[in-house]
């Protein structure tokens, strides 16, 4: 049957594209508020969770002046200075610590290297837990002039990376970890990157500066049962110029900020849906009354009153997905734009969810869309249902 | 003759802002299979109520309509509905069509509400068409019509369903005389020659006049004239 339900709730979408319009728009951007909403909530709780197990470390040792704790184990790029590497063998030796992992961050300036604003990272060849274990299993020994590349890069193995006037060659790559210094970070070891400060310094090149026998942080891995809060204490205490922090009360701390601002962004989000909901309400409605004598003659021509309520409720249900799914590419279009934006505005890591977390995101949120199209299109729908036919017939003569 | 229509007693009372308005009184009405009917009368006498009564478009306050001795005002949504798509073409005073469908489409409706559209409804719209020399508006949506081409497309799509009953609520109303010939030979060939009941309300004597019968309501009463 080429006529049928369907075809004549298409026809009038078809032409009466004004209110479709509205009613598509009011919902994309419903979706679009929740199904980001929901996207974010998930993409941050993972990354965070994917860093803390990519990181390894139970605690972190900075310098005493920086930045919060959130920050500084999640935000990804160390803003702090260096301090000196002697503080990892004074340390080491402290009670139920099991190792320590000197990483310095160095961020890349105009001209100095392939890229500006990315992070040169070194890692000791001897001590590291956080990268090298991860380097062997994949490539063995790292060679005088082997990097290894964050997730973030699309180089394939063999590809050429210039830092600081020195060609290295990328062998593998790190998986993602959601930490932007990580992810867009090229991993060489710490005696490299020594070498290559050294070197730009007498061959003249600005942007290095980083001294030999310096790092960013002291990543610590504790022995099991071990209590990271105590040690952090001692750490502290017997070095005040430094700061301890704990991974795990960091990462709890983060995600109940975390939680405080996703809560309102959800919030945020019924809002929205709630004004979609009247809105597309109103809109029915108003098209109802208008299409009384349409009604009205469809009864004539022997239409049920469930071929009338189904007619309106069909036309919600059309509305509302196109709607939701255009409010998702929009929304996941958004996101993956501006992931970089956001990464820097909410200062913590950010990773976009998988194909089948996306999946049911997205179904989720046609869901919700059909759910609320039924509650706003009900009324309207039982409405054009009860008019009595030739009352409908005669409206607006 | 079979009888075909019969009411009894039928009357619609309308309550507006507390005063009742009485617009069909106790009209009892017997038509018999293939008659051609006119009920002339003045505006707000009404034949309009007392015909969308009998074609289960408006409940009466009172009073009994037997189809083929059914009482249709006895039956559930379903089966009046099923019975006006099957039994009965409308041809209303103003243009009826649907406007976001086109000439075809709405054509083929009665057909695609009754179920399923096949080759042969597309030969009986396009037939009906020809008839009224509307075959070449058969893409065009009614804006794309003048006012007379729409109502005639509404009149063809009357006959679609090859109803036994039509009820006529002034049809070649603002017409020009072409059309409303057309719209009358129309009427005449399907009750001559397919034996189609048709109860016409107009206000035209001389469209009456060539009907076999002639009612008039008054005050919501019906005579003989």
């Amino acid at each position: 049957m080429r006529m049928s339900l369907l075809h004549l709730a298409l026809q009038n979408l078809r032409m009466r594209k004004f209110r479709t319009l509205g009613v598509v728009l009011a919902i994309a951007i419903a979706s679009a508020a929740l199904f980001s909403s929901i996207m974010l909530m998930k993409s941050m709780s993972s990354s965070i969770e994917l860093g803390m197990a990519q990181l390894g470390a139970d605690i972190m040792v900075v310098p005493g002046d920086a930045e919060p704790e959130g920050a500084i184990l999640l935000g990804g790029a160390p803003e702090w200075g260096y301090f000196s590497l002697r503080y990892a063998e004074a340390i080491s030796s402290l009670e139920d610590v099991a190792g320590v992992a000197p990483l310095a961050f160095v961020e890349t300036t105009e001209g100095c290297c392939f890229r500006s604003g990315v992070y040169i990272v070194g890692f000791d060849r001897e001590k590291d837990f956080l990268i090298k274990p991860w380097v062997e299993k994949q490539v063995g020994e790292l060679r005088a002039f082997d990097a290894v590349a964050g997730a973030g890069y699309d180089w394939l193995p063999g590809s050429e990376v210039r830092l600081y006037g020195v060609s290295f060659t990328i062998v593998a790559k790190i998986p993602a970890t959601g930490v932007a210094s990580f992810d867009r970070g090229v991993f060489i070891p710490l005696d490299r990157l020594y070498w290559l400060s050294k070197r730009s310094r007498e061959a003249g090149i600005a942007g290095m500066p980083l001294e030999q026998g310096e790092v960013s942080a002291l990543m610590v891995r504790l022995e099991p049962d071990a209590n990271p809060v105590s040690v952090a204490r001692a750490i502290e205490f017997q070095f005040p110029e430094l700061r301890a922090v704990v991974a795990k009360k960091a990462l709890s701390n983060v995600k109940r900020q975390m939680q405080v601002m996703l809560q309102s962004l959800l919030a945020l989000s019924a809002l929205t849906w709630l004004t979609a909901v009247i809105l597309v309400s109103v809109i029915l409605s108003m098209s109802v009354n208008e299409r009384r004598r349409e009604f009205g003659i469809l009864r004539a021509l022997g239409a049920t009153k469930r071929f009338i309520f189904g007619q309106v409720v069909v036309e919600a249900y059309l509305l509302a997905t196109l709607g939701s799914v255009l409010g998702m590419l929009a929304g996941y279009t958004f996101l993956a734009l501006f992931q970089d934006v956001i990464e820097g505005y909410l200062r913590m890591p950010y990773l976009l969810p998988n194909e089948l977390y996306v999946a049911l995101i997205s179904i989720a949120t046609i869901d919700v869309a059909l759910i609320l199209a039924t509650i706003a299109s009900v009324y309207p729908a039982y409405r054009s249902a009860e008019l009595e036919p030739y009352d409908a017939i005669r409206s607006g003569e | 003759m079979n009888r075909v229509i019969a009411t009894e007693r039928l009357t619609k009372i309308y309550n507006t802002g507390g005063s009742e308005i009485k617009a069909v009184r106790g009209v009892s009405l017997r038509v018999e299979k293939g008659e051609f009917i006119s009920i002339v009368g003045h505006s707000g006498s009404g034949k309009t109520t007392l015909l969308s009564m009998i074609g289960g478009l408006t409940r009466p306050t009172y009073g009994r309509v037997l189809i083929d001795g059914v009482d249709i005002w006895a039956m559930s949504d379903e089966e009046l509905s099923r019975f006006r798509n099957r039994k009965i073409g409308f041809m209303f005073q103003f243009s009826s069509l649907i406007s976001t469908l086109t000439v075809r489409d709405n054509m083929l409706l009665p057909a695609a509400l009754s179920g399923k559209v096949e080759q042969q409804h597309e030969e009986r719209a396009l037939e009906l068409l020809e008839r009224l020399g509307l075959e070449h508006r058969a893409g065009a949506y009614p804006a794309q019509l003048s006012g007379g081409e729409q109502r005639r497309v509404a009149v063809a799509r009357a006959f679609m369903n090859r109803p036994e009953i039509i009820l006529a609520d002034e049809p070649t109303g603002d017409l020009d005389e072409e059309s409303e010939e057309q719209v009358m030979e129309l009427l005449t060939h399907m009750n001559r020659e397919e034996g189609v009941t048709i109860l016409l309300v107009t206000h035209n004597l001389e469209l009456a006049a060539r009907t076999r019968r002639t009612l008039r309501m008054r005050r919501g009463r019906l005579e003989e004239r």
